[in-house]
């Protein structure tokens, strides 16, 4: 199925309205976005972070930023999706680095088996609705790159390297990864135009 | 240092992964502020960038993560909410602004956790009646299986066991006596005795030619009921055992409504 543009925009509408209901201070405009938006949030910071209790702990710190943010939060600076995972990956790499241990050091692998264990199966299985069919896009589109540039994003995305790091963990060229980084990027990109980051529709 | 928008394009993809070097990062970050088209190209970036997150295989937060993050939220803005008030409060001085802030704060907090006490109040003491009524309860329960193994020992250890008959209004009930000669301790165990009308009870007597003792008294509630013998001299040293139906307080002389009779 083929998400046009227009379809995100009721989305948009639906987000926008929370977050002002939310800046007038009725919170349960707070628990219908995180409602919509938790587990994408949990399930990026328990990725980066390979343990629950710190992506327990970023989601409440994102969605207590969403509350604290809610009066100045600007429309016209994205969509609301976005800004919030963008949020939430600052946050988790962030808290990454603070650790001085970077996950790759534990393995990417580690994190990924903390995430199936913990991880519902049956959700996964329920996981019909419009986000979970934009995440399997997503998941397709990553895995038809050549594995050199899925591997350089993941590392960046996931594991909070930079291009440098990057280079010197896998041995290659400063000139090389950047390329990678930015081929495989720009073939994400034309495969999912037109999708935004989207919360669940209940 | 202004950057040229084709430089821009170059570091978008790593801004938005956060693959930058810090001083890049900074770069892009005073570049874009100036710079609605790149700004929006980064944006667009951003917008596929952080669709990567769907990569991630998705785990629903546990539940108590929503309810530390109600109850924190809930609790600032509670907080905040008199003091976004005392900010329309143009004319009072200062003193008297935080003088009401206090006094609003207080006030509320206080009405507030009131409440909670009484509420907290409310439930423990419910708590505490139901443990009691269920203290009680089990102190019952376990006399009453303590008094049952001692009957269950009293009869497994019996020497002698005396059968009694149905009579009267109670013809089909019958019994048994068990008894240790030489012993004041014994069990009657009745079968089928009826259900007895309000304000009666059954009493249980031993005799001898000069003598009619009481003993216990007890209302069935099962068909088949043990009922413990105390009485004052070895059960050997009376000749006959029997059960009469009397008024609930007990008697000290026998009526003339015997329901089992035997011999000892």
């Amino acid at each position: 199925m083929v998400h046009k543009v227009g379809e995100t925009a009721n989305v948009d509408v639906v987000d926008e309205d929370l977050i002002e209901r939310l800046a007038r201070g009725e919170l349960a405009a707070l628990d219908a976005l995180y409602t919509r938006y938790s587990r994408p949030v949990f399930s990026l910071a328990l990725r980066v972070l390979g343990n629950s209790n710190d992506a327990e702990e970023v989601t409440q710190d994102v969605f207590e930023r969403v509350w604290r943010h809610a009066p100045t939060f600007d429309a016209e600076r994205g969509r609301f999706g976005t800004w919030l995972l963008s949020m939430t990956h600052h946050i988790a790499i962030d808290t990454v680095r603070k650790r001085q241990r970077r996950p790759q050091t534990v393995s990417g692998e580690a994190a990924e088996h903390a995430t199936r264990v913990l991880a519902d199966t049956r959700e996964d299985v329920a996981e019909s609705t419009l986000r979970g069919m934009q995440a399997e896009q997503v998941r397709r589109a990553l895995r038809s790159l050549p594995s050199s540039q899925q591997e350089a994003i993941e590392l960046a995305y996931f594991g909070g390297l930079s291009h440098l790091e990057i280079a010197a963990k896998l041995g290659d060229p400063l000139g090389t990864v950047k390329a990678r980084i930015r081929r495989g990027m720009d073939r994400l990109r034309s495969a999912l135009e037109g999708f935004g980051v989207e919360g669940d529709i209940a | 240092m202004e950057m040229h928008a084709e430089h821009i394009e170059e570091l978008a993809e790593g801004y938005a992964l956060g693959a930058l070097e810090p001083g890049e990062r900074v770069r892009v970050e005073q570049h874009i502020a100036a710079c609605p088209p790149c700004k929006r190209h980064i944006d667009s970036v951003e917008d596929t960038t952080h669709m990567l997150a769907f990569v991630a295989t998705p785990v629903a937060p546990p539940p108590r993560c929503k309810l530390k993050l109600m109850e924190k939220v809930a609790r600032e803005q509670f907080l905040q909410t008199p003091t976004r008030r005392s900010r329309t409060v143009n004319a009072m001085s200062m003193w008297a602004a935080v003088a009401t802030v206090a006094f609003i704060m207080s006030g509320a907090w206080s009405m507030r956790l009131q409440q909670q006490l009484s509420e907290v109040t409310g439930a423990q003491n419910q708590i505490q009646g139901q443990l009691a009524s269920l203290q009680t309860e089990r102190a019952t329960m376990t006399a009453q299986i303590a008094q049952l193994t001692t009957l269950e020992s009293v009869v497994v250890a019996a020497e002698a066991v005396r059968s009694l008959h149905g009579a009267g209004s109670a013809a089909n009930a019958s019994a048994k006596t068990y008894m240790t000669p030489g012993k004041n301790e014994a069990v009657l165990i009745v079968h089928n005795l009826p259900q007895l009308p309000p304000g009666k009870i059954y009493q249980v007597w031993v005799a001898r030619p000069e003598l009619q003792q009481p003993l216990t008294m007890f209302n069935p509630v099962d068909t088949t009921e043990p009922v413990p013998l105390q009485p004052p001299e070895p059960m050997d040293s009376y000749n006959w055992i029997m059960v009469t139906i009397e008024d609930a307080a007990g008697a000290q002389q026998p009526s003339k409504d015997t329901v089992l009779f035997g011999e000892l």
